[in-house]
């Protein structure tokens, strides 16, 4: 079941009349959302900016075949987060390591980014958060930051609520533990 | 505790997080963007629609960094798998043997500190087991490999009461990460 504002924009969608202004409103209302997904995961503005780009470039050429067996939102958000993934994944290739830490290498580059803002005890909180596996790390953004519900991760990351209130709690653990011991 | 800022100056940075920022993002958020980013969002977006641009993400930023370090080390490497070619044959022979001798007296020095001689000759007898006999499932290595399978299937099959719920209860009870043993 779409919300109203969703079953809006793809009605407007379908109608080739309306069809840019369904898509003007569709952007209006999930830029900043998925902006801020997309940047916890990659980090850096240029390559949120270039990703959250690509994500509704893709969400325009396939909103057509869109089923509604989910909601837009829970697609858009499904969309949004393998991109990101595959930015990182491509690092990880680009530099011909296997076991290359891509996640160590943008805590390292926080310091130096022009779009980062933070005192002490938050530059610490952003690296802890990094220090987490890809999985723990993706939830425990999706829930603390974006504040969506398990039930919603849930769907988006197509994995169980007890598995993805499992690895919040062990994040939330590890993180813990990094701001007292470091 | 005194606060240190990361950032530099910069003329297109906010001083500070939007209110719609601090909305969307429900907690305090250390990333920033530039100046009127998300208004000019939509319009970017649009262009690059209308120019049919090929949907490829674009290798921007810190992957070209990573590429270059990447690069770096994959000559490294070269660089030094040349160089032990063109060590002589003389001197690789030298030094597999300093570095065998040494190996040897490491360990050696390291058994006599550490171990006695009952203990080495434990480690190396045959009869030895992982398991005591009580922990040995009780199969049958007559019959038929039927037989053999059901048996085997019997003794190790899951209690089908055991839920995914009570396993994440008992990572968590436990304090065992999924994410170190999967």
């Amino acid at each position: 079941m779409q919300s109203g504002q969703d079953e809006d924009i793809l009605c407007q969608f379908r109608d080739k009349n309306t069809r840019d202004r369904g898509f003007n409103v569709l952007v209006s209302a999930y830029q900043e959302k998925i902006y801020w997904l997309i940047r916890r995961i990659v980090i850096s503005h240029d390559d949120s900016n270039d990703v959250v780009q690509f994500v509704f470039i893709k969400i325009w050429n396939n909103i057509g075949d869109f089923r509604e067996d989910a909601k837009l939102s829970t697609w858009i958000y499904r969309i949004a987060v393998n991109e990101a993934l595959a930015l990182l994944k491509s690092r990880k290739f680009i530099n011909f390591i296997p076991f290359f830490n891509v996640e160590k290498k943008l805590a390292e580059s926080l310091v130096d980014d022009h779009f980062f803002q933070a005192d002490e005890i938050e530059l610490k909180l952003q690296k802890s958060i990094l220090a987490l596996p890809t999985r723990q790390r993706l939830v425990f953004n999706m829930r603390y930051y974006d504040e969506l519900s398990f039930e919603e991760i849930s769907r988006i990351l197509n994995t169980s609520e007890s598995a993805l209130k499992s690895s919040y709690h062990f994040a939330f653990k590890k993180i813990k533990k990094y701001l007292i011991d470091d | 505790m005194k606060k240190k800022n990361y950032i530099r100056q910069d003329k297109d940075i906010p001083d500070k997080v939007s209110e719609d920022q601090k909305k969307m993002t429900g907690r305090k958020n250390p990333f920033k963007v530039p100046e009127h980013y998300f208004e000019g969002l939509p319009v970017q977006i649009q262009n690059k629609i209308k120019a049919g641009e090929p949907v490829k993400q674009k290798n921007t930023g810190l992957i070209k960094t990573f590429a270059y370090s990447g690069i770096a080390a994959a000559a490294i490497i070269i660089i030094l798998l040349v160089f032990s070619e063109l060590i002589p044959e003389k001197t690789q022979e030298n030094k597999q043997q300093y570095i065998g001798n040494n190996f040897e007296s490491t360990i050696t020095e390291y058994l006599e500190d550490n171990m006695d001689e009952s203990a080495l000759i434990e480690m190396s007898s045959d009869s030895v087991s992982l398991f005591s006999p009580e922990e040995i499932p009780d199969i049958s290595l007559t019959g038929d490999h039927d037989a053999r399978a059901q048996a085997a299937d019997k003794e190790f099959k899951m209690d089908a009461s055991i839920t995914e719920n009570d396993i994440i209860e008992y990572f968590i009870s436990e304090n065992i990460d999924p994410e170190t043993i999967l």
